[in-house]
């Protein structure tokens, strides 16, 4: 077996995982403080990849479109828990269920009708290149070649491979490019550029070096040479996921561990009537957890998106909604720490399953290998065998409800 | 805002406490009666022959979807346990059918018959087989485990394209006899595709179906609904109540749950098979497009707006969900003016007739009569903050 294969896929899983772990908090503080699965979650997740690509689509810098898109997004929830859950919170909790998959149905179907059908790609992160001369002459008459170039490529800028803006930096040209357009796009028009203007100029030559946010978190972080085909590489990209991810855990424990509205949703989740009783609001504190489940999974859903850098559709939730919700319970629903355990082991699972044991299973059953689809198959059936086997999940308490 | 909601629904409780068992049930009453009659009468409609074609299609997906909303109600209506995966029924139903009545050696003049309940009681295999692990659970918990043995069963379809044709399904299979009559296709699919609006939007045709078929299928809705209603009555019914009503005094009561549980599961499962294996002959496309998650949603959803528990309810339910998704499809112009609603545009409908209804009248609109146990408007005190049933 090849080790650096498996160094690869253990890095996927766990970046799979955080994802996950982060969808997974919000339907364990929602189960744990009123006893709902909030169906609606995996659309919320959703939402978030939306409300991220369009926020960087219409020029706010990435780095604030994930906080943004998170604020949105728990105004999302604390709008669904009051218009769809508050009235249901004393009717049967089969009703709840049912509202709660009306609510997802309705997202899903809203989420197609805005932003039709087919899925979009994550829109590059703000093409940039930083053009300087190069060649023999480079020296005497680079200034006046770049200033060449920047003309050019002005006259290019009403076209649809244009420049948004071209600024002189030192010895060299800083070009960027418009929102919407790829690394692709603007490499073309660098090279076209280029042959325009070099044609009688023997003595120059041009270098473009990418300075866009995309081209930065597609390198290498770290690489490790295993002796496999390929090293195995940890992308800035996938750097920025897991810390993105440890940070928003971090501060989630910190709320609900140590602040005054943490000790009420904990009470609120432990006993809403004596919660009441103690002067707790206690649809306030309900919508607070709608509204930090709902933040962490629009962040989940950015993430995704900058992760596989496509895929972005109206039905991305399902799935990933139902095996958050496996992570759920397996960590033991309820718990907070739990949740993000359930998320690392249930991506291990999916990339581990999809990877080997779809293969080996296949190969011992019938002699081929069985379809990747399977690695769902194998979650779901996780799940089932937690629900059975020990419903209280890995670090559950004895006393959480039994099934 | 949510004082808006909490209002308004408690105006909608005293009107319906004030009228209930009157004019509402006998409005109810009303529509079921037109249902009935338009089921009976849809293909002997005097009317040109596109239109009757039309309007007895609608009537049958209707009649159809209610044989596995009648199903669904067995074990979510009765046995009070929310079955999310009914589509998993319906679908290996459709499939061991279909897959069986293309064999060489099921070619015989009531072939069509035996693969239907062939086809039935390998669903009910597999709800034994989901049923006897489940035994123990209940509420949110047996729900999903339905949800994900439905996906699992998904997954395996998709998969094993040898047997299932993959993702795409079958298609367009040839016309389906039964002792000398030609029940679907051939010349029925001819005709409609010539009249040619009635293609289905989103690939494969829209097959047209006999009378033959059509009776055929509302005599199986029939048979179901009387089964039913000996069911209800029977001694194994009422355990089903008993055990929706609280399990721990049913069992202390006497009730075998294992074997009233597993009944319920076998009988629902078999029912959702015959029904799967219906509607995948009659629309001609067995695929897992069709039988997804959102199946087994849309038939709830159905049952819930009808009132969960009650026959009358789950036929009024389906036949409003799907002969109005049906309706909707429907291009109508007058004058210059076309109206049309987006497809898709429906089942943002379904999702939110679902909220509405759980919100403003969580019993549906024809809940059982017998059953205000399960009525919340009539038991506990309504108040906004928690509840109260649910302390740990």
């Amino acid at each position: 077996m090849d080790v650096s294969l498996l160094a690869t896929q253990i890095v996927n899983a766990l970046t799979l995982g955080g994802i996950y772990a982060l969808i997974a908090v919000g339907y364990t503080m929602v189960y744990g403080i009123i006893k709902l699965i909030n169906f609606a979650h995996g659309e919320i997740y959703m939402m978030g990849a939306f409300t991220g690509i369009l926020l960087v689509g219409v020029g706010v810098p990435f780095f604030l479109a994930l906080p943004a898109s998170m604020v949105l997004c728990a105004l999302l929830g604390i709008f669904i828990d009051r218009l769809a859950y508050r009235p249901l919170r004393t009717a049967p909790r089969l009703s709840a269920l049912i509202t709660a998959i009306g609510v997802s149905l309705f997202l899903q179907n809203l989420a197609m009708l805005m932003w039709s059908a087919s899925e979009r790609p994550f829109p590059d992160l703000y093409p940039a290149f930083m053009v300087r001369p190069t060649g023999a002459d480079a020296a005497s008459h680079g200034d006046q070649y770049l200033d060449n170039v920047a003309i050019k490529l002005t006259e290019r800028a009403g076209a649809s491979l244009g420049p948004r803006n071209t600024t002189r930096d030192g010895d060299g040209l800083k070009v960027e490019f418009p929102l919407g357009s790829t690394s692709g796009d603007a490499r073309r028009a660098l090279r076209e550029t280029r042959r325009e203007t070099l044609a009688d100029m023997p003595g120059l030559d041009l270098s473009a070096d990418e300075q866009s946010l995309d081209h930065f978190l597609n390198k290498p972080a770290l690489s490790v040479d295993l002796g496999g085909a390929r090293p195995v590489e940890i992308r800035w990209k996938v750097v920025f996921i897991w810390a993105s991810t440890i940070v928003l855990m971090a501060l989630l424990e910190a709320v609900v561990q140590r602040t005054r509205v943490g000790k009420a949703m904990r009470a609120c989740a432990l006993d809403k009537v004596t919660a009441a009783l103690m002067g707790i609001d206690v649809n306030r504190i309900i919508a607070l957890t709608f509204a930090l489940g709902s933040a962490m999974a629009a962040a989940a859903g950015i993430l995704f998106g900058l992760y596989r850098g496509s895929g972005i559709g109206y039905r991305m939730g399902f799935h990933p909604g139902v095996i958050a919700f496996a992570a759920a319970v397996l960590g033991g629903i309820g718990n907070i720490r739990g949740a993000m355990l359930g998320g690392l082991v249930l991506g291990i699972v999916q990339v581990i399953s999809s990877a080997y044991i779809t293969d080996w299973l296949g190969n011992w059953l019938r002699g081929a290998p069985l379809s990747s689809n399977y690695a769902f198959a194998f979650a779901f059936g996780l799940l089932i065998l937690v629900i059975l086997v020990r419903p209280t999940g890995l670090l559950g308490r004895g006393t959480t409800e039994r099934a | 805002m949510g004082n808006v909601i909490v209002a308004a629904r408690s105006a909608c409780d005293r009107w319906w406490r004030d009228t209930t068992g009157k004019p509402a049930h006998r409005l109810g009453g009303a529509i079921l009666l037109l249902l009935v009659v338009g089921s009976l009468l849809a293909p002997l409609l005097p009317l040109p022959m596109q239109y009757r074609a039309r309007i007895s299609d609608i009537f049958l997906l209707c009649i159809l979807y209610s044989i596995v909303a009648l199903a669904l109600n067995i074990v979510t209506g009765y046995t009070g346990l929310l079955d999310l995966g009914v589509v998993a029924f319906a679908s290996i139903g459709a499939y061991t059918a279909t897959i069986l009545y293309d064999r060489p050696w099921m070619q015989f003049p009531g072939s069509f018959v035996v693969v239907l309940i062939v086809g039935g009681l390998h669903a009910a295999v597999w709800g034994l087989i989901r049923g006897a692990p489940t035994l123990r659970l209940s509420g949110d918990y047996y729900a999903i485990v339905t949800f994900a043995f439905a996906e699992i069963i998904r997954v395996i379809i998709r998969s094993e394209s040898w047997l299932t044709g993959g993702g795409a399904g079958f298609k367009n299979f040839p016309s389906i006899n039964a002792w000398g009559a030609k029940l679907v296709g051939g010349e029925y699919s001819g005709m409609l595709k010539s009249a040619g609006q009635w293609e289905y939007p989103s690939g494969g045709q829209w097959f047209g179906s006999s009378p033959h078929f059509y009776y055929l299928c509302l005599f199986v809705l029939v048979l179901t609904v009387g089964v039913m209603r000996r069911l209800e009555k029977s001694r194994m019914g009422r355990a089903w109540f008993a055990i929706k009503a609280d399990e721990t005094s049913a069992m202390t009561s006497g009730i075998d749950l294992t074997t009233n549980k597993l009944n319920a599961f076998g009988i629902s499962a078999f029912i959702a098979g015959v029904g799967g294996a219906l509607l995948g002959f009659k629309t001609g496309t067995v695929s897992t497009n069709v039988f997804d998650f959102w199946f087994s949603v849309v038939v709830l959803c159905g049952l819930v707006l009808g009132g969960m528990g009650s026959i009358r309810g789950a036929l009024v339910g389906t036949y409003l969900v799907y002969g109005l998704g049906e309706v909707l499809r429907e291009q109508v112009t007058i004058g210059s003016i076309v109206l049309e609603v987006d497809d898709r545009a429906r089942f943002l409908m379904f999702g939110a007739l679902l909220v509405v209804v759980m919100v403003f009248r969580p019993q549906g609109f024809l809940p059982r009569k017998r059953s205000s146990a399960d009525d919340p408007s009539r038991t506990a005190e309504r108040s906004d903050l928690y509840h109260l049933e649910d302390r740990a």
